[in-house]
């Protein structure tokens, strides 16, 4: 057997533990050292800055209108890929991977030409007096975009696992679909969809490169929080940069605590 | 409840599960349905269920036509070969399901459940998940 000795069991987690520390914990840590280096004076006067505080709202307002979409979306989509047959489903299960493969700057570019005013929707939109691109929207689609495939591909191996067969005792008991769905479906997979949207949301909390294209990062205006990390740095406002991040892992580490409190009780999983 | 099958077919791509199949089954009788694996036993009892949709044929379940009836309105129990326990539920959640969906009242439902646990001597597994329970125990309900 491979690591059933004492020494090659510690010298396994020996390496595992360096290799987390040197590249997860010792940056992220740092940043927290470097934030609080000069004292709490600097990180008060950059978090109550106009501008950090309208990125914080774009930022949570993004999560607010993307994580929830994403998450029906994905609900549906692993539904129909898992459970149904029909033509393009092959195409449809390639697609729902796109953003997994294109660069993040490739999505923005995209987004750009479909929805900016040379773009394909240009006219159409400026006629409604819609500005997509270099506002909110805008951010808001590059999010979405991105984070498309994690809850889809976090739900539809335990919809497989999960089968069909407690929905259709459900239904020989009297529920009907709607109710089957509420009350069996979702139980059973709430903990994959929990794990998607936590992924999600520091997916879309943390995107830097479509929102960038499509956001202008206009001062105090659309820029979500890590589009203030660059300029800040530019300026050698290291503090600053130092707490915007540090806000930012923070934000991601609430997420990842809330879905800790969905974990299913003892035994029941 | 008298049931009655009449030239039931349904085929799986390439494979006939079920070739016009008759079958009566008077009321109050206890009917053994017998063959080797794959004979199509399991396909005629989830239509009669409604689980499954037959290609042709026709159920009558009372006497009345119940081949385009939801398994929901069809009040047929069955019992799943893997015994289908809902797993993110407690043995007294999962006994109860049954009633709460057809909105028995509070009291009425613990009774009945409580009762129902007693018969098969699980009451005092009531607040077990399915997981918690051995592979006989599991097999009552």
């Amino acid at each position: 057997m491979i690591a059933s000795g004492t020494a090659s069991r510690f010298t396994l987690r020996g390496i595992v533990l360096l290799y987390l520390g040197f590249l997860v914990l010792a940056p992220v840590g740092l940043i927290f050292y470097r934030t609080f280096e000069h004292g709490l004076g600097p990180v008060i006067d950059t978090i109550t800055t106009h501008n950090f505080l309208h990125a914080l709202y774009v930022s949570l307002l993004t999560v607010a209108i993307a994580v929830p979409l994403n998450t029906i979306f994905g609900v549906a989509g692993a539904l129909i890929l898992v459970r149904q047959e029909f033509r393009g489903k092959a195409l449809l299960n390639a697609v729902i991977d796109l953003p997994f493969v294109l660069s993040p700057i490739v999505i923005g570019l995209s987004l750009f030409l479909v929805y900016s005013q040379i773009g394909w929707f240009g006219d159409w939109l400026d006629r409604h007096g819609i500005q997509v691109i270099f506002s909110t929207p805008g951010i808001v689609l590059a999010c979405i975009f991105v984070s498309l495939p994690f809850v889809v591909r976090e739900v539809m191996p335990v919809l497989r696992e999960v089968g069909t067969e407690q929905e259709e005792a459900a239904s020989t008991l009297g529920a009907s679909s709607w109710q089957t769905f509420w009350r069996i479906t979702l139980p059973s997979i709430r903990w994959g969809v929990g794990y998607g949207v936590v992924i999600s949301t520091a997916r879309v909390l943390g995107e830097f490169g479509a929102v960038t294209i499509v956001s202008g990062s206009i001062l105090g205006g659309t820029q979500t929080l890590p589009l203030l990390v660059p300029p800040f740095y530019e300026k050698f406002d290291f503090t600053a940069a130092y707490t915007t991040a540090l806000v930012l892992a923070l934000l991601a580490l609430t997420a990842l605590f809330a879905m800790n409190r969905f974990k299913p009780k003892e035994g029941a999983r | 409840m008298s049931i009655v099958i009449e030239g039931a077919s349904k085929r799986f791509g390439d494979f006939q599960a079920l070739d016009d199949v008759s079958l009566t089954v008077p009321d109050g009788s206890l009917t053994a349905i017998l063959g080797p694996s794959g004979s199509g036993k399991s396909t005629l009892l989830r239509i009669i269920a409604g689980l499954e949709e037959p290609d042709a044929g026709t159920v009558l379940i009372s006497g009345e036509n119940a081949t385009e009836k939801p398994a929901q309105k069809r009040g047929v129990g069955f019992v799943f070969q893997h015994y289908a326990a809902f797993k993110h539920m407690t043995v007294y959640e999962n006994v109860a399901f049954g009633l709460k969906i057809r909105r028995w009242q509070k009291a009425k439902t613990r009774e009945r459940v409580h009762e129902l646990l007693n018969l098969v001597q699980l009451d005092g597994l009531a607040n077990r998940y399915p997981s918690q329970l051995s592979g006989g125990q599991r097999a009552w309900p």
